[in-house]
């Protein structure tokens, strides 16, 4: 909410507003997923994509431990929704989809899943949603350092260090980790007659990953960001099921990020400016077929916005981006140079109970001309802060890849954008009160999205397929949560969420008229996720549920290739001492409870029953009390 | 405009196929797929995915398909079933992304046992069974060797070292031919074998990129030969040295007849070639279009006896002089199976599995 202040021709920014990037500004009045640290805490562990597969709505598909994982948002595809560090888009400019198991969680991290996205404020590409991974200072902090020793089955050792210092003026965080991993697991083979017993061979990995980020606040109305995240993770691949288990794949990913984000507060408004490079290198071998394959990415982003408070509470937002992409990739003609660039305002508007807020963007590009995007979102809260009411409408596009465009042979420059709309409606009751003993929240989501000219890779002829804009999808459901959070003692602490999404999406135009009406692959219907948990002062005890129904493989759903439903329980038991500023923490988890057999992508093995001991240690220096 | 048309050509075949398909919806299973006149399609499946399946086709057209999934239980044949022959009452799966050879019951396609061996089935093409006792399987994307199996124990019980990406083979007497390919590499060969000794007797030049050999009516050999990629406009690959048909006289081992059937640096296209007529004509395709050929021609037909469609696999009915091509529109969706009559007239399409590259007659 706006402030006026006692000056008349002056105000008082809210700083809550001011903090908030473009891309949370237009969403933090609706429906945003925030991940709590205690879900950060035990499924962050490995990467991303186990955090997000376990505690959001977010569906996970991955290629087995430790291999290479996509994430679907409401049953769009793996490059139709995005993943964003600090603003910037982090993913694969080759394949436009982005590697969750290669994004390391830490608790400094804010992590929070968008559904109403509009592309006009994020760009290309968000047709599910988008995934946000942010830093923030903690001004209170003085010094902390936490470390953190994990092993488990299949020889899997994991090493993480963080430390953050600073005063109320400039902080310093930086996180390192180390993994490294046989992942030899046993599994049984559903491919093979009598399913037998088997070892998985070949896929060990190692990652190394740090994280650093230093925020500056020279004066009250200045803040400078910069950031910098390098990782390099060798990955064996193993065969799939129901073969030999030889393989002689391997990849290997190396990246860097590096952002500096300025943020300069003047009298009525906030200037926001941020500057990004990344540099993404791959390479990918397989002996068996002959392939060397390497690419190497350039991707730079300039972004520039003002936010502007006029008094009748009328806020606008407008700036601009800017893109430039290199790409040298064995398969293309040459090296790739691409600019573009966009243009956006959005303006919000707040009224008592209501907020509306709209936003439009035109995108530059050389190669095509795109309308403009529009955006419209109308919330309310009821006078009681129990109820919250919210509809929006977005359009959204996706540029084409630069697989798409470039690949030898078969790229098609020629590609139109795929391009669709989502409408949006939810809602959120505070069942019992807020700051209670006895917390239970309930909240609701129900979306329609409709996507055209979906690109396809499809035969030119039997030896050269090129991509197309061939297929219509669309795509409906319901998301509900139930947030329960009961104090029963001075020091127990119950909670319990549990999520429930349906999701309809198909396919209503394809080349191939088999595929019509049929259900897109991979894209369970229903899933529910069950995660409760009991806290004492030094004790937790926990278990999570995770059930995914069947999914089909091929476009025409034919049964003999569905994947089965499933279902996964995962236990943790965790201690705790303190002493003065000093906290061990001994951790247990047990996943895959039951034993299950499962796949999330076909052929691809998972592990059965397995085991991570964690040992933590957290020492803080408090913010003195002059300080305060 | 070339790719408009190719997409629209492309378009059209596929509502052709669906609209004059036959559903399988009218099977029934007598007991046996061993049947005079019927067929077995081998379907790849897409790559990765572990859907590759059989179908079977009875001698009046009726489809049955995932048939190995029906008879057990809903297990799966494996990834990529790149080929498949008969032995006795033992049919011969091979199995290329799994690296493994899986015996069913040809009857009634009941598993029997999988042959696997890692460190030697690294890339199994073809197989071809001497009697019922010995089967060779072409083997290798680059060095290339040709296993020899015992199929009593079922073990691999020599291996012999052939040229590159070894292909398909035929027997002839007491010789093994193996067409090498040259898999990812470049090879341009036929390995002669003896299979008394079981080892390379000759090498005898042909084409670039041997893959597709068949016997006629003279004992004989003829030999497609791809035409291998040329790198020398990298990173334009999308070119070929010339595709070659070759008839290799197996008396002599030397190379009786040689036809360019596609200069160098065409474009990339399909071929395939298949005997019919009780050996007496050929039949080979090149990108959308079907020719025969006499084995006595001097020269290469000018006019082709199908044209529109480029087959993904070919061959010819020996009950009935039917011509039966495959077509896959893609390898996440169903293949087809056209039935043609010898003069190239159109009799029906086929609706099977993912991927159809070939039909084996019983």
């Amino acid at each position: 909410m706006l402030m006026p202040s006692a000056k008349a021709d002056t105000l008082v920014l809210p700083e809550l507003e001011v903090q908030a990037s473009r891309e949370f500004f237009f969403v933090k009045d609706n429906k945003t997923y925030r991940l709590d640290s205690f879900r950060r805490q035990w499924y962050g562990n490995n990467h991303l994509g186990d955090l997000l597969q376990y505690s959001s709505f977010v569906h996970i598909n991955n290629y087995g431990m430790g291999a290479s994982s996509t994430f679907s948002i409401r049953g769009t595809a793996d490059d139709q929704s995005a993943v964003l560090w600090n603003g910037i888009n982090i993913r694969s400019l080759s394949l436009g989809s982005t590697d969750v198991s290669i994004i390391p969680v830490h608790e400094q991290d804010q992590i929070s899943v968008i559904t109403n996205s509009a592309s006009s404020i994020y760009g290309s590409g968000t047709f599910g949603g988008a995934i946000l991974i942010n830093n923030a200072a903690n001004w209170n902090n003085r010094f902390t350092l936490n470390g953190k020793y994990d092993f488990g089955n299949f020889n899997s050792h994991k090493g993480d260090l963080s430390l953050a210092a600073g005063n109320e003026k400039i902080q310093f965080q930086t996180y390192g980790t180390y993994h490294k991993a046989t992942n030899n697991f046993r599994y049984y083979d559903a491919y093979k007659p009598g399913q037998p017993l088997s070892v998985l061979q070949h896929n060990a990995l190692e990652n190394l990953a740090s994280i650093s980020n230093l925020f500056w606040r020279p004066t009250g109305k200045t803040l400078i960001q910069a950031g910098s995240w390098t990782q390099q993770k060798y990955k064996e691949i193993p065969a799939i099921m129901g073969g030999s288990p030889v393989s002689s794949k391997w990849q290997e990913d190396f990246t860097t990020k590096n952002y500096f984000y300025l943020q300069q507060q003047t009298r009525k408004g906030v200037w926001y400016n941020r500057a990004a490079l990344v540099y993404d290198r791959q390479l990918y071998s397989d002996s068996l077929f002959g392939i060397d394959a390497s690419y190497a990415m350039y991707k730079l982003t300039n972004s520039i916005n003002y936010r502007h408070y006029f008094k009748n509470r009328v806020i606008l937002d407008a700036g601009a981006d800017y893109y430039y992409d290199r790409a040298k990739i064995t398969n293309y003609h040459s090296i790739v140079n691409e600019h573009r660039a966009g243009l956006f305002a959005g303006v919000k508007y707040n009224k008592k109970e209501w907020t509306f807020s709209a936003s439009v963007r035109q995108e530059i590009h050389r190669y095509r001309y795109f309308r403009p995007l529009f955006s419209a979102e109308i919330v309310y809260n009821h006078p009681s802060g129990r109820i919250q009411t919210g509809i929006n409408y977005a359009d959204k596009y996706r540029i084409p890849d630069l697989n798409d465009k470039y690949w030898q042979p078969g790229g098609n420059p020629e590609l139109r954008p795929e391009n669709g709309w989502t409408l949006e409606w939810n809602q959120q009751f505070e069942l019992l009160p807020l700051h209670h003993k006895h917390q239970l929240q309930f909240s609701y989501s129900g979306y329609y999205t409709r996507i055209k000219d979906n690109i396809v890779w499809t035969p030119l002829t039997a030896t050269l397929w090129s991509p197309r804009n061939v297929k219509n999808t669309q795509h409906t459901g319901i998301e509900a949560r139930l947030s329960n959070m009961l104090q029963a003692t001075a020091t127990i602490r119950i909670h319990t969420s549990i999520l429930y999404h349906y999701n309809h999406s198909t396919v209503t135009k394809d080349y191939n008229p088999l595929s019509e009406g049929n259900f897109i692959r991979y894209k369970p219907q229903h899933s529910l996720k069950i995660n409760t948990s009991l806290e004492d002062r030094n004790f937790m005890l926990g278990f999570n549920y995770n059930y995914i129904s069947a999914r089909f493989t091929d476009e025409e759903n034919n049964p003999f290739y569905a994947l089965k439903a499933y279902h996964l329980l995962d236990m943790f038991i965790g201690f705790k001492l303190s002493y003065k500023s000093f906290t061990p923490q001994f951790q247990f988890q047990v996943n895959n409870l039951l034993n299950t057999r499962y796949e999330t992508i076909r052929s691809y093995a998972q592990p059965l029953r397995n085991f991570q001991i964690r040992i933590l240690f957290n020492y803080s220096t408090p913010k003195s009390k002059k300080n305060d | 405009m070339i790719r408009k048309n190719i997409l629209l050509l492309t378009a059209l075949s596929v509502f052709t196929l669906i609209s004059c398909k036959k559903e399988e919806s009218n099977f029934s299973f007598d007991g046996t797929y061993i049947e005079s006149g019927a067929a077995i399609v081998v379907n790849e499946g897409s790559f990765g995915s572990n859907n590759g399946s059989a179908s079977f086709i009875s001698r009046n057209g009726q489809v049955s398909n995932n048939i190995f999934e029906a008879a057990n239980g809903g297990d799966v044949l494996g990834d990529v079933f790149q080929s498949y022959s008969r032995v006795g009452n033992t049919g011969i799966c091979v199995v290329n992304n799994s690296q493994k050879i899986v015996l069913v019951d040809a009857r009634t396609f009941k598993y029997l046992a999988t042959i696997s061996d890692a460190t030697k089935i690294t890339y199994p093409r073809y197989a071809v069974a001497k009697d019922t006792s010995r089967l060779y399987v072409s083997n290798g994307s680059g060095t290339g060797t040709v296993l020899a199996i015992d199929l009593k124990t079922k073990t691999i019980a020599k291996t012999i070292a052939v040229g590159s990406g070894p292909e398909q083979m035929a027997i002839l007497g007491n010789q093994l031919f193996v067409a090498n390919s040259g898999g990812f590499g470049v090879d341009s060969t036929i390995s002669v074998i003896s299979l008394t000794t079981e080892t390379v007797t000759n090498t005898v030049k042909v084409g670039d990129m041997p893959t597709k050999i068949v016997k006629d009516a003279q004992n004989n050999l003829w030999i497609l030969c791809y035409g291998a990629t040329d790198y020398s406009n990298w990173p334009d690959i999308n070119k070929l040295t010339p595709t070659k048909l070759v008839k290799l006289n197996t008396s002599t081992l030397s190379v009786e007849k040689s036809f360019t059937l596609v200069p160098a640096n065409s474009p990339s296209y399909n071929a395939n070639l298949c005997i019919g007529d009780a050996g007496q004509t050929l039949y080979y395709s090149v990108g959308d279009e079907v020719f025969a050929m006499s084995i006595a021609a001097t020269t290469l037909p000018e006019e082709p006896l199908i044209s529109g469609r480029e087959f993904y696999g070919l061959n010819a009915n020996p009950f009935n002089g039917e011509l039966v091509a495959t077509y896959a529109p893609s390898f996440t969706q169903s293949g087809y199976v056209l039935r043609y009559s010898s003069t190239g007239t159109l009799r029906d399409s086929l609706r099977v599995g993912i991927g159809p590259n070939a039909v084996i007659f019983n």
